[in-house]
């Protein structure tokens, strides 16, 4: 059975890399922009780029942010990266007043030091031993480097959300996980080798 | 006509009367007096840290600052105005972040090759061959200049994006002749994750904004070439592959793109490109310590002393090489593993 994915185009921005980068790994993408498309069996996947706000609008303008808030309560699995992740949370410093998905309860923050946006490769580690389910025990997968471009990151309310951790001034969130929902703050399409092993272990995962 | 006759001051000048109110939304009080003091033309001292409490505005006018996804939104047009002088320069003290190692390939017709000031040019292979090669010897990003850059070649171009997008699994750049948000727009929706601006953003510094606006900050960087001016310690802006002097300083022209909306400088000094002699550290150091955005370090590269000083002594975010790499002098792996042992934060491969 091919393996297809539902890919939620109204986060805005260029979904190609994302596209592409599932097409490699032998999956089909449905572009996803309106609600009624959304089947709750297959996985979804929320690539970001915008702001926190802008994003928010557009998925509760077009019913999407309210379906999805249904289907992954229910346990469809999910995948979000950039901010894909960080609208799951309850709300941003980025954009106030916005209300998230609110699937993890918790905040969204800036980065106070250092050049803002971050821009490149980061060390990301997993945390030891994994709270939560996440991903395989695959070894080569407890630390690597992943690309990022982020002003903003999470803060869940929930340390045990947290699957992996980096550096940038302080420690702060590279990835959650909770029951059904995995996300990413960084690329994994655009972070080499260990990028698509991550994004290979949660298609085995969800498959 | 002089050159001068390109610059609109009003460009420029985004600070002035007139420009901040278009970039304040009405409702917003994020230019706040104290902070409009900081869009005053840049003061050298604004950056110093122990202006830095002074700077920071108070927790509710940082929200947008840069969105993350880097999206602009309307008013985050005039934002880089205030984080340029409030924002640290320098990643931050505990950070894993990693330097960038970044190969150059300039195309021509849909060829890469590699020249020495910008002339002299020899085939070097398929830029999307090149570009696996690099990926697999642990290039952390890699960068697209399209030279030649006439109507016509525009679509082997796009090609050339499209074959490298297929096989690559880090970020790259596109450059060169990318004139208007079409042509940006092309080249963004083929898979480039970037796209690298230069003269045209120096006829036109809109361009600036309106790529930035439309794809976010993280999708478009500021290509600088910079001749070093004799005794004034000065860099003028090169346009038109480095045959129109334009006057400019190179460092307000960058401070400018910046607060246009540019996300990052690639700064290639035109005294060094192609001549294997050394990156401009001095150049490099002013700029990387003068921009709240990451500085890539062109022109130049010889070997891993080049790139440690460039890093460790000029504090530049990235590095950019090109012929060291396309003649096999140096691996990438080789090369990393040196600039490593030195000390430098890079991705291992």
């Amino acid at each position: 059975m091919s393996r297809e994915v539902d890919l939620i185009t109204a986060g805005g921005g260029n979904i190609g890399s994302v596209k592409r980068c599932f097409q490699r790994l032998g999956v089909s993408c449905r572009e996803i922009d309106d609600p009624a498309m959304i089947s709750g069996t297959r996985p979804l996947v929320l690539p970001g780029v915008g702001a926190f706000g802008s994003v928010m609008v557009n998925l509760e303008q077009t019913g999407i942010a309210n379906r999805l808030r249904q289907v992954v309560s229910s346990g469809t699995p999910y995948l979000g990266i950039c901010v894909g992740l960080q609208v799951l949370l309850s709300d941003s410093e980025e954009s106030p007043g916005v209300r998230g998905l609110d699937l993890i309860k918790g905040h969204v923050v800036r980065f106070n030091n250092g050049k803002v946006p971050q821009i490149g490769w980061n060390k990301v580690t997993r945390r030891s031993p994994p709270t939560t389910r996440f991903l395989s025990e695959r070894g080569d997968l407890n630390e690597g480097y992943a690309y990022f471009v982020n002003s903003f990151y999470a803060i869940p309310e929930s340390p045990d959300a947290i699957s992996y951790s980096a550096r940038y001034g302080n420690v702060f969130a590279a990835a959650l996980s909770s029951a059904n929902i995995t996300a990413f703050q960084f690329h994994p399409e655009k972070s080499g080798e260990f990028g698509i092993a991550i994004l290979e272990d949660w298609l085995n995962d969800v498959f | 006509m002089t050159y001068s006759n390109l610059w609109k001051p009003a460009h420029f000048d985004l600070c002035k009367p007139a420009h901040r109110d278009l970039c304040e939304p009405p409702q917003s009080d994020l230019c706040k007096p104290a902070h409009r003091d900081l869009c005053e033309p840049p003061q050298s001292d604004l950056c110093k840290p122990t202006h830095r409490d002074s700077c920071e505005p108070p927790q509710s006018d940082l929200r947008s600052g840069h969105s993350d996804s880097c999206m602009p939104t309307q008013s985050d047009l005039c934002k880089p105005a205030h984080s340029d002088s409030c924002m640290p320069t320098q990643a931050p003290a505990h950070s894993d972040l990693c330097k960038r190692i970044i190969p150059c390939l300039d195309v021509a017709n849909g060829r890469t090759v590699k020249g020495v000031r910008f002339a002299n040019l020899r085939d070097i292979g398929d830029p999307a061959v090149l570009a696996a090669e690099y990926e697999r010897q642990g290039a952390d990003e890699l960068m697209f200049l399209d030279i030649t850059a006439t109507k016509d070649n525009r679509s082997t171009m796009t090609q050339v994006v499209t074959r490298v997008a297929e096989q690559l699994s880090i970020p790259f750049s596109v450059g060169g002749g990318v004139s208007s948000l079409e042509d940006a727009r092309r080249l963004l929706e083929c898979g480039a994750d970037k796209v690298t601006v230069n003269s045209a953003a120096v006829r036109n510094p809109k361009l600036i904004a309106e790529i930035a606006e439309r794809y976010g900050s993280q999708s478009c960087v500021l290509s600088i070439d910079a001749r070093r001016q004799k005794d004034s310690g000065e860099f003028e802006v090169l346009i038109a592959g480095g045959s129109i002097a334009t006057g400019r300083d190179a460092l307000s022209w960058a401070r400018a793109g910046v607060r246009l909306g540019a996300g990052e400088i690639l700064l290639t000094s035109w005294d060094k490109d192609g001549t294997l002699s050394g990156f401009d550290v001095e150049m490099v150091s002013l700029f990387s310590r003068a921009l709240p955005v990451p500085v890539v370090a062109s022109g130049g590269a010889r070997g891993p002393q080049c790139f440690i000083d460039v890093f460790q002594s000029a504090g530049a975010d990235a590095a950019l090489a090109a012929t060291i790499f396309h003649d096999g002098v140096w691996t990438i792996s080789a090369l990393k593993q040196q600039v490593q042992q030195a000390g430098v934060n890079v991705r291992p491969c």
